[in-house]
């Protein structure tokens, strides 16, 4: 018996390794080999027909290193400091360390404006010329070609409530109270709220109601410019008034509970949109993904977006900022570094998105309009892709949500070539697609500029560590603050501020907007 | 062979080698493993004493000695996540060490063959989920207003409490639920132990008449008393290494001040500031502590005499 | 011990046990009705104890890439072969330090002890690794961890343990040290064996790690990094933005059944090994 046990288990392992070292080896020879770095990637580059398609224009071969995205930031550090091979990665805010390091190369020595309009222009362009560092450009933002966030409403609920769209927040708060109250289990709750880092993007609605300019990313920049001062927006009264209204609703159960460990969307929409426990929440791509997905589930559901509208006493302010979060850079170590640019270039230009969009030209798609509307060969999409609307690579590759082009070549800026952009639509989604109408309704909430958004001060990352957490921190507890405690939390809130050092940290960009942008 | 030879101590090395050749050759193997794959590498030690940088390297970093010790042990954060971490795992170590054996002994005592079998395989089964999962399923259940654990707590007149969000009751919330999680598991090598006894002691002491709880004294826990000394031991070595998955996913900054622990502090300062070296100064702070509470702990397991890790 | 009946306590613990094991076994419960729910189903109840619906959607989703299936294979692979490789080798060292008259047993055992503690980081055993041109091999997935210091101390506790007398016999019949652990201390110690044995192999089934580090050849991912990778991309926005699979939860449930099962399976078989330890001639010290 013994005997047989060894045996087997000696066979089994003999065999599992034979098919899987027999199908394993194929040594890869020819064009050049770019190796990129990207998070969260699950597609396979030898079987993916855009890959392939990419390769065959591009003459090259592409290799794709990735991890899980909660992996990503380890994997990264360990294939740049152990001298991988890889060429190309994206990053989401290391640039000054990682340049500082001499782990990335400087982009204008290979870059012209004839050769490389989208690059040249987008690292030249005003917005994003505080990125340079010694007047160079190290890294590539990545940007999507709008904000395709927006408050979700319920609008059946309100139907039966017989309530219009909220005009101010009383209303807002009469038909969150209706929401509620449709349900007699306890259950469910108005307003879907994220906490932890993203209370900076969940409070949007609220806080520009009160008139705050807040800031979709990047809190410790969050400051309100008036006359040549800067004001850190969490000292505002505005703020404060914001803050008071979300305590209110919280004590009233008309935001979930839970918010302050809800760190992951996904995670917060399964929960409460998509079983139909909130009547609204903050979300990225309302109607080309949360309303056809919940419409999937609730056939009777219907969705409408919050128009903005003011708080009475204040002022509707647009949040602030351009919505970019990821950076493409090419490594010191690269071997082909001309050929990487080559290929990123490649990826914005008008040939390279449709393919990362919407496919190869034959089997996907059949013919594209000027303005971005394209012929989809639907059973040959939905065999290789199934229910997603366009491919994956437009994110990956890119842009976290580009589902389009944007014509660098045809304008002298890159901001009027952004303002132009063209989104991609399947002709048969043309209207459901709505990724225009998204993109349009995603403005009237966000845009308007900060021009500290990408100063940066490396050497006081500590202080900025601590400034973000008391924000973070302040906020959740004045949001979740007993009935009648919150002025004290805020008071509280306002000392921790002081006492981590935000005038310090105020005035660091007092003094560069006096030297540089006054 | 006669016993006085193993006492023979005066062999030189060269002569006591050969005469035990094939303990020696026993070693080998997991003497080489451990060379190449943990003493080669261990010059990364040296990353808490430098400004390490991705591009340098370790050879080519500079030195710079205590300066992340003394950021860490000046900085207020760390200070207040390093208590945390004290007081959670340590009320981990207690409640855990005590709740496996007891568990163990308890399982032990069942006569019913399949229902003992079943209720060992199932209080292992939450080990196996990971706490990403684990919070999900915890966020909904001890939901203050919602959750089903509340609403039992009220009907038993207990009231209700915020465990996931009130200072107060987070710590012991992180202890017992760890405990909840992993005692099935950790009950194991008990039960393994307990299996290893010679069942004609238990013979001997029915017939001398002891009873059931006079055999659980002097025969089951003596007999696992060694097993008892050594895990506790190991885990008092690796306590300060606990709880950054559960408490990662489970805490919010409505509990920083009695739930950050040192890596969850330290992760969230790393968004800001990518410094390994500070990373890996906090790491050599843990290790230190942990190897120094476990000589000292051995020490006091050797002067007592039972058993000991050396 | 022998014709026993129920005790005021056996009911007292019996009582307990069982409603400690509802407790745990409530959690894995939970996330099986998840697995096997529809979407209707799943968004419908907020609950999920009682199961309401029936598919298996969520698991074929897992399974319609063969590449999962070569995955499976990886997997049992690195399991087998770690877990006995470094069985043969964690015995023999646990029996040679079990040995206090050894010499040179104090020195080599505080060799291991110090690597509990100080272990030079991921850094440079990534290109230690690299170096042995491991990277992109199956060894990587279990070579780099194939010894527990813990595991090692438990089993050399054990071997200490056991009476020396059992040895005894077989020394005088000339037997050499290799017979002696092989032929007649490890079948007495299966209690330790299997136990530790269970121990090594659920790492090296539930282990992504190694994989995520050394590998960036899909073809030998092993399944518990493709499933880690399912439950990573449930919870991260950026790709469930994009991607569009049914129910997230629903996919993620199956994923952690179906890392859970195999355990559950063949934990059973070495219950049976749970027996009294048979030692060979009384041995009453």
């Amino acid at each position: 018996m013994k005997r047989a046990s060894v045996v087997t288990l000696l066979g089994v392992m003999l065999l599992s390794a034979l098919f899987v070292w027999g199908g394993g080896q194929q040594p890869e020879e020819g064009p050049v080999t770019i190796t990129i770095y990207r998070g969260g990637i699950t597609i396979d580059p030898d079987t993916d027909p855009v890959v392939l398609e990419l390769e065959k224009r591009l003459n090259v071969d592409i290799v794709f290193v990735t991890a899980p995205w909660s992996e990503n930031r380890q994997k990264v550090n360990l294939i740049l400091s152990t001298g991988d091979d890889v060429d190309i990665v994206t990053t989401v805010d290391t640039i000054p360390k990682w340049q500082a390091d001499g782990v990335i190369i400087a982009l204008d020595e290979y870059i012209t404006e004839k050769t490389h309009p989208y690059i040249y222009k987008i690292t030249n362009s005003t917005t994003f010329t505080p990125l340079k560092i010694d007047g160079q450009a190290w890294a590539i933002p990545q940007v999507p070609l709008g904000v395709a966030w927006g408050t979700m409403v319920r609008q059946d609920w309100l139907d039966k409530l017989g309530m219009d769209l909220p005009q101010d927040e009383e209303q807002l708060y009469k038909a969150l109270k209706g929401f509620k109250d449709m349900d007699p289990s306890g259950q469910t709750t108005g307003f879907q709220f994220e906490g932890d880092r993203q209370i900076r993007r969940t409070t949007i609605p609220i806080m520009s109601m009160f008139g705050v300019p807040s800031s979709f990313w990047d809190q410790h920049v969050n400051f309100d410019i008036k006359n040549g001062m800067l004001t850190h927006i969490c000292t505002m009264e505005n703020t404060k008034a914001a803050l008071k209204y979300m305590n209110r609703l919280y004590n009233e159960g008309l935001i979930n509970h839970d918010f302050p460990s809800m760190n992951s969307f996904p995670q917060l929409t399964e929960k409460y949109i998509m079983t139909g426990k909130a009547g609204m929440g903050w979300v990225i791509n309302p109607f080309t993904s949360q309303a056809a997905r919940l419409k999937e589930i609730d056939p009777g559901s219907d969705v409408s977006l919050l128009q903005p509208f003011s708080a009475r006493g204040y002022e509707f302010r647009r949040a602030q900022g351009m919505m970019v979060q990821i950076y493409a850079v090419v490594t010191s170590k690269s071997k082909h570094p001309e050929k990487a640019i080559e290929c990123l270039e490649y990826f914005q230009s008008l040939e390279g998105r449709r393919l990362l969009v919407a496919g190869v030209e034959g089997p996907h798609w059949s013919s594209f309009s000027d303005d971005g509307i394209f012929d989809r060969n639907e059973a040959r999409w939905e065999q290789d892709y199934g229910k997603q609307l366009y491919h994956p690579l437009n994110f990956y590759l890119g842009q976290g949500n580009c589902e389009g082009y944007v014509p660098a070549k045809d304008y002298a800026t890159f901001e009027e070539a952004y303002a132009n952009s063209v989104p991609f639509v399947p002709a048969s989604k043309k209207d459901e697609a709505n990724v225009r109408l998204e993109y349009k309704e995603g403005a009237k909430w966000f845009g308007d500029p900060n021009p500290v958004q990408f100063v940066l001060f490396p050497e006081h990352s500590d202080l900025e560590a601590a400034v973000t957490d008391a924000i973070v921190t302040g906020w959740t507890k004045c949001i979740a603050a007993k009935a009648g405690e919150f002025e004290k939390t805020w008071e509280e809130h306002q000392a921790e501020l002081k006492r981590v050092g935000l005038d310090e940290w105020t005035a660091l960009y007092q003094d560069y907007y006096d030297k540089n942008i006054k | 062979m006669p016993k006085q030879l193993h006492e023979i101590r005066h062999d030189p090395l060269g002569k006591h080698i050969r005469r035990y050749k094939y303990l020696y050759l026993m070693i080998l193997p997991a003497l080489l493993w451990l060379i190449i794959f943990r003493y080669l590498p261990i010059y990364g030690v040296t990353m808490a004493f430098q400004d390490f940088s991705l591009n340098r390297g370790f050879f080519g970093s500079p030195f710079v000695g205590l300066k992340h010790f003394q950021w860490l042990l000046s900085d207020p954060g760390f200070k207040r996540a390093f208590i945390n971490t004290w007081l959670i795992n340590v009320g981990k170590l207690a409640l855990g060490f005590t709740s496996t054996i007891v568990l163990a002994v308890l399982i032990n005592e069942m006569r019913h063959i399949i229902l003992k079998r079943s209720i060992q395989t199932i209080t292992y089964m939450p080990h196996f989920i990971s706490w990403v999962i684990m919070a999900g399923i915890f966020n909904s259940l001890f939901a203050y207003e919602t959750g089903a654990v509340s609403h039992l707590l009220e009907l038993i007149g207990l009231g209700k409490f915020d465990f996931l969000q009130d200072d107060r009751y987070f710590r012991v919330f992180v202890v017992v639920s760890h405990v909840w999680k992993e005692v099935g598991w950790g009950s194991i090598i008990y039960l393994a132990a307990i299996a290893a006894i010679n069942p004609e002691l238990y013979e001997a002491a029915w017939v001398d008449g002891a009873g059931r709880f006079r055999q659980l004294l002097y025969i089951t826990l003596p007999g696992i008393a060694s097993t008892m000394i050594i895990v506790f031991i190991l885990n008092l070595g690796s306590v300060l290494n606990w709880s950054f998955d559960q408490v990662y996913n489970l805490y919010s900054p409505l509990v920083y001040e009695t739930g950050d622990i040192m890596q969850t502090y330290i992760i969230r300062n790393l968004s800001h500031n990518p410094n390994f070296s500070r990373l890996a100064a906090a790491g050599f702070i843990r290790s230190i502590i942990g190897m120094t509470l476990l000589v000292v702990a051995n020490s006091l397991a050797r002067r007592w005499g039972r058993a000991s890790i050396y | 011990m022998i014709g026993r009946r129920m005790t005021a306590f056996d009911v007292f613990n019996y009582t307990l046990l069982i409603l400690f094991a509802l407790t745990t076994l409530y959690p894995l419960w939970n996330i099986l009705v998840i697995s096997i729910s529809t979407d209707q189903a799943y968004y419908a109840d907020w609950y999920h104890i009682v199961p309401k619906s029936f598919t298996l959607r969520p698991y074929l989703h897992n399974f319609k890439e063969i590449r999962v299936v070569r995955a499976l294979l990886v997997s049992i692979f690195v399991t087998a072969a770690g877990t006995t490789l470094t069985m043969i080798v964690t015995s023999m060292a646990a029996f040679f330090l079990s040995k206090s008259y050894l010499r040179l047993r104090n020195l080599i055992f505080i060799l291991f002890i110090i690597t509990m503690f100080f272990d030079g980081g991921l850094i440079p055993l990534y290109i230690l690794v690299q170096k042995l041109h491991l990277r992109n091999t199956l060894f990587a997935l279990f070579l780099p961890t194939l010894m527990s210091m813990y595991f090692l101390i438990l089993m050399k506790n054990y071997f200490t343990e056991m009476p020396v007398s059992i040895e005894e016999s077989a020394r005088i019949d000339g037997a050499n040290d290799f017979v002696i652990l092989f032929r007649i201390v490890l079948p007495s110690a299966k209690p330790i064996l299997f136990t530790i044995s269970l121990f090594y192999a659920v790492q090296f089934w539930n282990d992504w790690f190694n994989a995520l580090l050394y590998l960036t050849d899909r073809k030998l991912y092993p399944l518990s990094f493709y499933l880690r990778e399912v439950i990573s991309s449930a919870i991260t926005e950026e790709v469930a933005a994009v991607v569009d699979v049914g129910a997230p939860a629903t996919i993620q449930a199956s994923a952690i059944i179906i890392t859970v099962l195999p355990i559950i399976l063949v934990y059973p078989f070495i219950q049976k090994h749970f027996v009294k330890g048979i030692l060979l001639g009384s041995t009453k010290e």
